[in-house]
């Protein structure tokens, strides 16, 4: 298998220095009563400042195990993931609270919106709990929503909604970006006008940013595409240049 | 078991604590209905067997010396079944190693086959012709400590004489009795002793005469022509009026306090329903809610409307079913338990507990209707719901800015607090009865302790602003006012004041009554009657003034006119109007009229003369004045203020604990509330909550936007229950009224207070326990799932 040892600073946007990220035979078991079920069997990985990296596989493949842990959501059974040198598993639930605060924006593929907040004060919901946040206002503005600021969750479309989430999610100047399936609920165009949301974001903040989807179009627009099978990472390809996210279709 | 049902039982299983919860709050309701039902049957039945067991009268009727050929006469008139004649005398007592005076009244044995028979409990009657053997009450026995052969001293008409006791015994006449004057009864101060009919007839010179008779009535006899008829007979002997079980004191008292059992269940009941039918609501809404898919499949499935809402209505039923259940088993036994307490507490010589088939049907019907009433809601839903939009996910909830934010009125807030804020006006018919909720639980510890309250403010009134002497003493006859003299001589006393009372009937338009007549002059230190402002009032020198309750029963005022006929004259009722209206709140009181004493003396035709007399003491000198009372073969009563006080407060001691009883009921109305509303909020707000959480908010913010809810919800209904539990309050205070005593309502400050802190502490402890549940949320699960 192929080791994830390339050089990111090849890479147009990558930085060199400390990875963001360094998984080393990360491993994942859940018990179920049907038995047990092997997530992650050993991942090694690196993940560097400014990059974003497109995560493609089947259901069940391991790779949003893989994103919950790298979020604070979830322990490895085995492994260890750093997070600039710090072991992650050895957080307790108050520093993986305080990691995911301000550290962390994540994206689902359902938008998790307060349906009784509107847009902005849904984005103010993150920037509350920060020390150095982007003014609301221009969070929406970063995802091209400044005119729907005063609306609630039930008056927008699931696209504007999922801007919406996504703009909150990177309120708070977050070093890492984690999107599962962002367009997974959506049509293609509207979709597209999330990934703008998401690319532009990430760039204005040089975020390092994972992105899991199923959709294989979208696998351009990332600097590096991993590719997971049965919990293993089967395949790590090197964009030559990330297409942006307006160029694609599907 | 069909598919259905088996689903039942898992829904059941996986909803366990909210059902459980609110199959508690079903169980405590009916638990107390059953109970109470029972009670008030079995103390109903009780009593009933033992007025009939032992030929409890329905007249009664007093009389200075009435031969006893007068007998047959009053047996002849109309509806007369039965009579009795009896001698029957106030004494007082020297009980060895008790300084104090004791009240007795003496009251010849009932002969076999009379009315108002005794039942021995011990012992035997005395011996035809002993002049010595005495029946004594069981309660004045044992309070005092004597038993088969103890001995003491009695002073019978001017000759002291010893007495043993031979039995103890119960009579259905003195379930309730205290010596006459005094507030509330005394078991320690005042005793019946019966004693052979031809020893007390030669001690008090009445041989083949009486001075008191009872009469049964046949059933549908005329109660008030009997009377008027008896009053007419007795009336050239000194009778001073007959009166019917309705104005007999321990008949009252005792069917006063089953009608306040009565009352407080018509209370419970509305209560109780709303809140059950509120909690089921807001189970069986999130229910039906999460269930939309599965109902649209049902439908699809071809199930008719009528099977699904069944299936719905079995979910609700079994939770209540379970509760009732629960009730039935521990209220009929805590009935039974509840009963003997009172049974004892009455002294009833035996007890019929009786659990009826209606008792256990009220209790049932009660919770089903609520369980009818909580379901509608969500059957109605159930029933409306298309199958094609069941299949579908609900939209999501439109949420508006609060009138106040509409309004353009900036609210310095944080998110978390605006989402508790919209939550709350997003569904305000669910907020307001949680809030009610809440409120009734706050309210049903307010009222008792506001019943309390008003007690001990009726006590205060009348112990230290209207009665305050420490002393009241008694004469057989008139004496001279001159007496005073020599009783300010007699050792501790401080202060003497007069008084001449007299049976009088009162009358105005169609209602009469029998009332006491008290007589006094002007501005009394000790005894006084209270004005509406509760001041010291003084007697006026024309025309009487009579008790606030009194006035408004006659539905007389200021200025009126109305009829006084003084019982022990023969002359024709005098005309007089009502100089003034007195506060009181002692039964002992409403049925006293004030007036005059000279006025009094003059319209009797008598010179000047009292009855009796109020004391200031000295204490430290009470126990000379003991035996010189004790010694005063004149003075046929001697009541204790300190006493009465004591025992009044001893009363109020065991009601306190009472108050234990609705605490635990509240809590548990409480938890069920709050418990069941958080966790449906819970249930419904977990997607947020979860994304607070990926946000970076800790367990504890997350937990503020639940539990913040909660407490704007508790604050808004501590003021509505505590208004609830005033109005609560005022219909127990008006319902309690009785012969005995009218609560005056008047609530401390400190009991809502007291109130509002076990609510409060009840919601904080429900609050630790749903947190645990906002600490387990998964929320990768959550996030993941579709909305």
């Amino acid at each position: 298998m192929a080791m994830a040892r390339l050089n990111p600073g090849a890479s147009d946007t990558g930085a060199a220095g400390q990875p963001t990220f360094v998984a080393r035979g990360l491993t994942k078991t859940y018990r179920t009563d049907a038995g047990e079920v092997h997530a992650l069997r050993g991942i090694d990985l690196e993940l560097w400042p400014g990059e974003l990296v497109v995560m493609l596989g089947p259901s069940g493949s391991g790779k949003s195990t893989f994103l919950n842990i790298l979020g604070g959501l979830d322990i490895p059974t085995a492994g260890q993931v750093l997070y600039r040198g710090a072991d992650l598993a050895a957080f307790n639930e108050r520093a993986r609270t305080r990691y995911r605060c301000e550290q962390i924006g994540f994206v689902f593929q359902f938008y998790n919106l307060i349906p009784s907040l509107t847009a902005l004060e849904n984005v103010m919901l993150a920037t509350e709990v920060v020390a150095n946040p982007l003014h609301p206002q221009e969070a929406l503005d970063l995802v091209g929503l400044s005119e729907r600021s005063d609306h609630f969750p039930a008056e927008m479309s699931g696209g504007e909604q999922q801007r919406v989430a996504v703009a909150r999610a990177i309120a708070k100047r977050p070093s890492i970006l984690l999107c599962d399936e962002p367009t997974g609920a959506l049509d293609s165009n509207t979709g597209i006008l999330v990934l703008e949301a998401i690319e532009t974001a990430s760039r204005a903040l040089q975020t390092t940013t994972v992105l899991i989807t199923h959709n294989v179009s979208i696998a351009a627009m990332g600097d590096r595409v991993v590719s997971f099978t049965n919990g293993h990472i089967a395949d790590i390809r090197t964009n030559d240049r990330r297409r942006p996210a307006r160029e694609l279709s599907w | 078991m069909r598919v259905l049902d088996r689903k039942i039982l898992r829904d059941l299983k996986r909803l366990w604590s909210q059902a459980l919860a609110i199959a508690l709050v079903t169980a405590v309701g009916t638990a107390g209905f059953v109970m109470s039902l029972g009670t008030i049957d079995s103390l109903e039945q009780t009593q009933a067997v033992y007025y009939e067991r032992y030929r409890f009268a329905d007249v009664f009727a007093s009389v200075r010396r009435a031969p006893e050929s007068l007998a047959d006469k009053l047996a002849a008139i109309s509806g007369v079944k039965q009579v009795s004649t009896r001698i029957t005398h106030n004494v007082v007592l020297d009980i060895e190693g008790m300084s104090e005076p004791v009240n007795g009244l003496l009251s010849s044995l009932p002969e076999a086959g009379g009315l108002n028979q005794i039942h021995l409990r011990r012992g035997r009657v005395a011996l035809p012709g002993s002049t010595q053997e005495v029946v004594l009450t069981e309660a004045f026995a044992n309070a005092r400590g004597l038993t088969l052969g103890s001995s003491f001293w009695a002073t019978l008409k001017g000759q002291k004489r010893q007495l043993t006791v031979v039995g103890i015994a119960l009579s259905p006449e003195y379930v309730f009795f205290g010596v006459p004057g005094a507030m509330v009864p005394d078991d320690e101060r005042f005793g019946v002793l019966w004693m052979d009919r031809k020893a007390l007839a030669a001690a008090f010179d009445l041989e083949g005469a009486f001075n008191d008779a009872v009469l049964s009535l046949m059933p549908r006899a005329d109660e008030a022509e009997v009377i008027s008829q008896v009053d007419a007979l007795l009336d050239p002997y000194g009778g001073v009026g007959a009166y019917g079980r309705g104005d007999h004191i321990s008949h009252a008292t005792l069917s006063g306090e089953i009608a306040q059992l009565r009352a407080s269940i018509y209370l419970a009941a509305p209560i109780f329903i709303g809140v059950v039918a509120f909690l089921l609501h807001m189970l069986m809404m999130r229910h039906v809610e999460t269930e939309r898919q599965q109902i649209g499949t049902l439908k699809a499935f071809g199930y008719s409307n009528a099977a699904i809402a069944w299936h719905y209505f079995k979910f609700v039923l079994a939770i209540v079913v379970v509760g009732v259940l629960i009730g039935l088993i521990v209220g009929a036994r805590a009935g039974q338990a509840v009963t003997e307490l009172y049974a004892a507490h009455y002294r009833f010589p035996f007890l019929e507990y009786v659990l009826t088939p209606n008792a256990f049907m009220q209790a049932t019907a009660v919770p089903l209707a609520a369980a009818l009433v909580g379901a509608m809601g969500s059957l109605r839903d159930v029933i409306k719901l298309p199958p094609a939009v069941a299949m579908r996910a609900p939209p999501p909830p439109v949420y508006r800015r609060t009138l106040i934010e509409r309004l353009g009125l900036h609210l310095p807030m944080d998110q978390p607090t605006r989402m508790i804020l919209r939550h709350i006006v997003r569904w305000p018919l669910r907020s307001m009865l949680s809030a009610l909720g809440i409120a009734a639980a706050t309210a049903i510890l307010v009222a008792p302790l506001g019943v309390l309250d008003s007690a001990v403010y009726m006590i205060d009134t009348h112990f230290f602003r209207a009665e305050r002497q420490h002393m009241t003493v008694a004469f057989a006859q008139t004496r001279p006012h001159k007496a005073i003299y020599n009783m300010e001589h007699y050792p501790g006393v401080l202060q003497v004041e007069p008084f001449r009372v007299t049976p009088a009937k009162i009358r105005y338009g169609l209602r009469s009554r029998r009332v006491t007549l008290v007589a006094r002059e002007g501005l009394g230190e000790l005894s006084r009657p209270l004005d509406r402002e509760l001041q010291p009032m003084a007697i006026p020198t024309q025309g009487v003034v009579i008790s606030s309750a009194m006035a408004q029963w006659l539905g007389v005022g200021r200025g009126d006119r109305v009829a006084i006929e003084l019982l022990e004259t023969h002359q024709a009722a005098l005309d007089m109007p009502v100089t003034a209206v007195a506060e009181s709140y002692v039964g002992l009181t409403f049925f006293m009229v004030f007036i005059d004493r000279n006025l009094l003396n003059h319209l009797m035709k008598e010179g000047d003369v009292i009855t009796g007399t109020h004391l200031r003491l000295d204490s430290t000198e009470l126990e000379p004045l003991y035996d010189h009372l004790k010694n005063t073969p004149a003075i046929t009563g001697v009541v204790s203020h300190a006493a009465s006080l004591a025992a009044m407060r001893r009363i109020m001691a065991q009601n306190l604990r009472m108050t234990l009883v609705n605490i635990v009921v509240a809590a548990i109305i409480i938890f069920g509330v709050v418990y069941n509303s958080a966790r449906i909020s819970l249930a419904e707000r977990a997607r947020e909550l979860a994304s607070m959480r990926l946000l970076g908010y800790s367990r504890f913010d997350v937990s503020y936007i639940l539990l913040g809810e909660l407490g704007i919800l508790t604050l808004a209904a501590i003021p509505v229950g505590c208004s609830l539990g005033y109005g609560f309050a005022h219909m127990l205070t008006e319902g309690t009224a009785n012969e005995m005593f009218r609560l005056p309502l008047h609530i401390e400050s400190a009991s809502f207070g007291y109130a509002a802190l076990v609510v409060l502490t009840t919601v904080v402890l429900t609050a630790m326990v749903v947190t645990r549940k906002i600490f387990q949320l998964d929320i990768i699960s959550i996030l993941k799932t579709r909305e």
